[in-house]
């Protein structure tokens, strides 16, 4: 029989198989140990994005369109960034983009449709409708569907028909016109205020149902931010209300709102 | 994995204290938030516990409800018992033990201070047990915020008027800085002699800085309504009621 | 999902002049799955007491039936009827109790003391924090839709009809948005000498 002096065989089982499974066993732990929980990875994992609060709202009227967003910025829900942040972005005389979420990603979104925008003006020597913008928006969003830009995004402005325009968005690009709509951490708390205010939709036939005027649109949009920073923490400091009136120029306003 | 947790009120909190000459202030502001919701706009969070030992709390709300109506109740039940005043350092460690056993669950962060024969004292508890003593601290969320104003402003033995000062402005900057506090904030200014409890207090930043544009009153009718009924009271006669 | 959403449903209760008013919706659901649409969440303690409570309903059931055995019990014991503050003092401590273990179920007591008709509302979380202030209060799965409206709709010292339209207003705004409740809702209307039960037409979805 052929022994080393070792003795090992040498037709036999590998007998340093134990220990190298074993070593395996080692580096795999070591890749991924055992207290790495789901829960843990799950924490630790790395997040592109972040949430700066606050809220905007915009309406839609006959031949205005009326635009409100706070101005705080907030890091982490808690921590006040800025008290003057711009969550509205002017991009022509008739178009005006309120956003709210990743603030990141809004500064990019804007800049993107500016040089669209931009671009267009020289191709067309006319300004874009709200029309176009708004369906540039959306392709812009889609276009970034499985890494997107992290935006609740509200367009605004005055169609080619004079009249007031709304359009809301989902961050993929979801593209809706409406009335009336509201997007950030206090939508829940101003959609159903216009729903009974504009909508009318929860009074009885026999109530009586004020029409929208520029006037009474102002009102409620003060009125529904004001009782939003009552009751959500991330928004306050001030209205920034930006009013666009078919053949006048945009009016742009702020309001003092709480600052706790 | 399971379901989501219920959300529970929490008191992101600002809470502020400061010993001075002879006596001890504490403060709090009077926020309770439910993630991003104002759950409650005036809630109490400096809790008596005896005559001249108070509580701040910050961290779940329900728990330092419960945990102070404890203490108080302890600290009363010895001061019966004894029929001297409660120590200050009797409920820190009461407070602390209870914690402790919980090994951090009960979601309590205490400012335990207050003035005892042995004098003005301050500590702060932490919901797994530590505790330390402080000439002057803050502690919730919008401590960083409080702090600032005290490391600068603090200076030991202060005449009253000083340190209730500091510890509202402390507050203020808490309750500016920080979303999760604000409304309106209480003092409490501990002697030897008295206890003088202030509040609420609303900073100016904290009030409504414009009314409301429109009155929304609806008249009636405004609302259908399909069916109504009414339901008068029986009126009991044998009940007792001298109470 | 959160347990909190599983069945749906929302209540609220404002406070007026000498009278208070609660609402509830009258979904009942398993998740998107309408069950039932005649799901009241209020309940009747006392002549002036009601209790809302939202949340899981299996232990809105369970919690509900300890709420009556202890309020009967304090009754008995007292001889007298119980005031709401006590009641919602009682189930805070009943939902403390179960401090590591909750009741998936948010409270809402609101009513007229028995003898000064002073209003009281109160909410808690499922752990048993009270809040108690003096306007409304709301809890459910609609509760952040509510607060934004009755911040606008709420005023000082409001007569019972007002105030039951400001209830109803805000509850039906609510339900404009809220998927999980609905089905129409019942507003009580508690003043001193009696209780006004109302069911106002609502969207049915």
């Amino acid at each position: 029989m052929a022994c080393s002096f070792t003795g090992i065989a040498k037709n036999g089982p590998n007998p340093y198989s134990e220990m190298f499974a074993f070593k395996a066993a080692m580096k795999a732990a070591e890749a991924e140990p055992v207290w790495r929980t789901s829960r843990i990875i799950e924490r630790q994992r790395w997040n592109p994005y972040s949430f700066e609060g606050g809220s905007t709202c915009a309406i839609a009227g006959e031949n205005f369109a009326i635009l409100a967003s706070d101005t705080r910025l907030t890091q982490n829900d808690i921590n006040i960034l800025t008290r003057d942040g711009e969550k509205m972005h002017i991009l022509n005389d008739s178009i005006v983009l309120a956003t709210t979420g990743f603030y990141g990603d809004v500064l990019q979104l804007k800049k993107v449709l500016q040089s669209r925008l931009h671009k267009y003006r020289f191709d067309y020597r006319s300004d874009m409708s709200v029309d176009l913008c708004a369906e540039l928006l959306s392709r812009n969003l889609y276009y970034r569907r499985f890494f997107p830009y992290y935006t609740g995004a509200v367009l605004a402005g005055i169609d080619e028909h004079g009249k007031g325009a709304v359009f809301s968005y989902d961050p993929i690009g979801c593209i809706e016109r409406i009335a009336y709509s509201a997007s950030g951490n206090a939508e829940p708390m101003i959609i159903p205020f216009l729903d009974c205010q504009i909508g009318h939709v929860t009074l009885s036939d026999e109530a009586e149902k004020p029409p929208l005027t520029l006037e009474r649109a102002t009102s409620l949009m003060k009125d529904a931010f004001r009782s939003a920073a009552e009751r959500e923490i991330t928004t306050g400091d001030k209205i920034h209300l930006i009013i666009a009136e078919a053949g006048k120029p945009i009016v742009q306003k702020f309001l003092p709102l709480r600052e706790d | 994995m399971g379901h989501k947790a219920p959300r529970l009120t929490s008191t992101g909190t600002t809470i502020v204290a400061a010993a001075y000459k002879g006596g001890l202030v504490m403060g709090a502001d009077s926020r309770a938030t439910a993630g991003n919701i104002i759950a409650d706009k005036h809630c109490e969070k400096v809790h008596k516990l005896t005559e001249s030992i108070y509580a701040c709390g910050a961290g779940t709300a329900a728990d330092l409800d419960q945990v102070t109506k404890m203490l108080s109740g302890n600290l009363r039940l010895l001061e019966l018992n004894t029929g001297r005043k409660a120590r200050v350092i009797t409920a820190l460690r009461q407070a602390k033990q209870h914690l402790f056993n919980y090994q951090g669950y009960i979601g309590a962060y205490l400012l335990i201070g207050g003035v005892d024969p042995t004098g003005p004292h301050l500590y702060m508890c932490s919901a797994n047990g530590t505790t330390m003593a402080f000439p002057y601290t803050a502690q919730g969320s919008g401590s960083y915020a409080a702090i600032t104003i005290l490391e600068r402003d603090f200076k030991p033995d202060m005449t009253k008027e000083e340190a209730e000062s500091l510890v509202q402005r402390a507050l203020e900057a808490g309750m500016h800085g920080d979303n999760a506090s604000g409304n309106s904030l209480n003092l409490v200014v501990i002697e030897p002699t008295a206890t003088v409890f202030k509040g609420p207090i609303i900073p100016d930043f904290c009030k409504r800085p414009e009314p409301n544009d429109l009155e929304y009153k609806f008249n009636k009718g405004s609302t259908k309504v399909l069916k109504q009924k009414a339901y008068k009271y029986d009126i009991v006669e044998s009940m007792d009621i001298s109470h | 999902m959160s347990i909190m959403s599983y069945n749906g449903g929302t209540v609220l209760a404002m406070a007026g002049e000498e009278c208070v008013c609660i609402a509830t919706d009258l979904r009942f659901g398993e998740q998107m799955t309408t069950v039932a649409t005649d799901k009241k969440k209020v309940h009747k303690v006392s002549d002036k007491v009601y209790v809302g409570l939202a949340g899981f309903s299996s232990d809105a059931r369970t919690m509900l039936e300890k709420i009556m055995f202890r309020k009967n019990l304090y009754e008995l014991r007292e001889s007298r009827k119980i005031r709401p503050k006590v009641l919602g003092e009682m189930i805070s401590n009943l939902c403390y109790q179960h401090r590591f273990g909750s009741y998936f179920t948010e409270p809402l007591v609101a009513g007229l003391d028995p003898d000064t008709h002073k209003p009281y509302i109160c909410a808690m979380d499922t752990i048993g924090c009270i809040a108690s202030p003096r306007d409304f209060v709301a809890v459910g799965t609609g509760q952040e839709y509510l607060l934004g409206v009755c911040e606008s709709y709420w005023r000082e010292n409001m007569k019972a009809d007002e105030l039951f339209e400001a209830t109803a207003q805000s509850m039906l705004s609510c339900l404009e948005r809220d998927a999980a409740s609905g089905w129409g809702a019942v507003v009580y209307t508690i003043t001193k000498d009696k209780v006004n039960v109302s069911t106002i037409k609502a969207r049915m979805d």
